[in-house]
């Protein structure tokens, strides 16, 4: 029992966090990008600008279990999407890139340069193998993806590299993360083919 | 070796493949463009006599069928 409570629990606790946190950038994900390709869409259009408050809610439950894998792991994310358009100008005034270096050397002063460096590794493994997956869908509905922009190996090598380098980082949360990317695409993939 | 170092040491070999990669590529490039400026004029000649069909201005080529 010991075992279970003082060693297993804390790994559920940090799955638990890790998935809140991937399901909270995924419905941010599907809102901005108005994607229509899954099962979650149809509630993300129906919730509107609501979907704001849940994943609030979300981040705030998934900072609670495990702080500094959310923090960084949120921030991870919104450093990739902030790669897909670089050179955008946003609200606050900076470029995209501007933006997304400042909020990742925050985050690496506060919470340590492995944390931050596994998270955005990882992270950069899951957006590169979703652009694999995704490249024929993509290629039709003429979104942006980096198999697209840098050819298939480069990606492929990218993934590669963030995977290796996040599993000497931080093993578990890697393994973690992966996990929770794989339970919350799988619920998403539609179950007929979708309409072309 | 531990578990640690033998991720990190894939890691850095894998860097190496795409830094080794992304060089070829552009250099492959550069060398296929200029391989193809000097190919073209060749092929579309040879496109051209074949079909009697010019592949640059759109006419038919008759003049073989007036020699023949």
């Amino acid at each position: 029992m010991s075992f279970v409570r003082l060693e297993l629990w804390p790994w559920c606790g940090s799955f638990l966090a890790v998935l809140f946190t991937g399901v909270a950038v995924s419905l941010m994900d599907d809102y901005l990008d108005e994607e229509e390709y899954n099962r979650w869409a149809g509630w993300v259009h129906k919730t509107g600008r609501g979907v704001v408050v849940y994943m609030a809610v979300l981040l705030m439950a998934a900072a609670s279990l495990r702080l500094n894998w959310t923090v960084t792991l949120f921030v991870g994310a919104y450093a990739v999407g902030m790669w897909q358009d670089l050179a955008r100008p946003l609200p606050s005034g900076l470029k995209g890139w501007q933006e997304a270096m400042i909020l990742l050397v925050m985050t690496a002063f506060h919470f340590g340069w492995g944390e931050m460096t596994s998270s955005l590794a990882v992270i950069l493994f899951i957006q590169a193998l979703d652009d694999m997956v995704d490249k024929r869908l993509d290629q039709e509905t003429a979104l942006r993806n980096w198999t697209l922009d840098w050819g298939e190996t480069e990606v492929a090598l990218l993934a590669g590299i963030s995977l290796f380098l996040g599993l000497a980082l931080h093993p578990v949360k890697v393994i973690l993360v992966i996990l929770a990317a794989v339970l919350i695409q799988y619920s998403k993939t539609p179950k007929k083919e979708a309409p072309v | 070796m531990t578990l640690t170092s033998w991720f990190l040491f894939v890691t850095t070999l894998l860097a190496g493949i795409l830094l080794g990669y992304l060089t070829g590529r552009k250099a492959g490039r550069k060398e296929g463009f200029q391989e193809g400026i000097l190919y073209a004029p060749l092929e579309l000649r040879r496109r051209a006599l074949l079909d009697d069909f010019c592949l640059t201005c759109g006419r038919e080529m008759v003049f073989r069928k007036k020699n023949e």
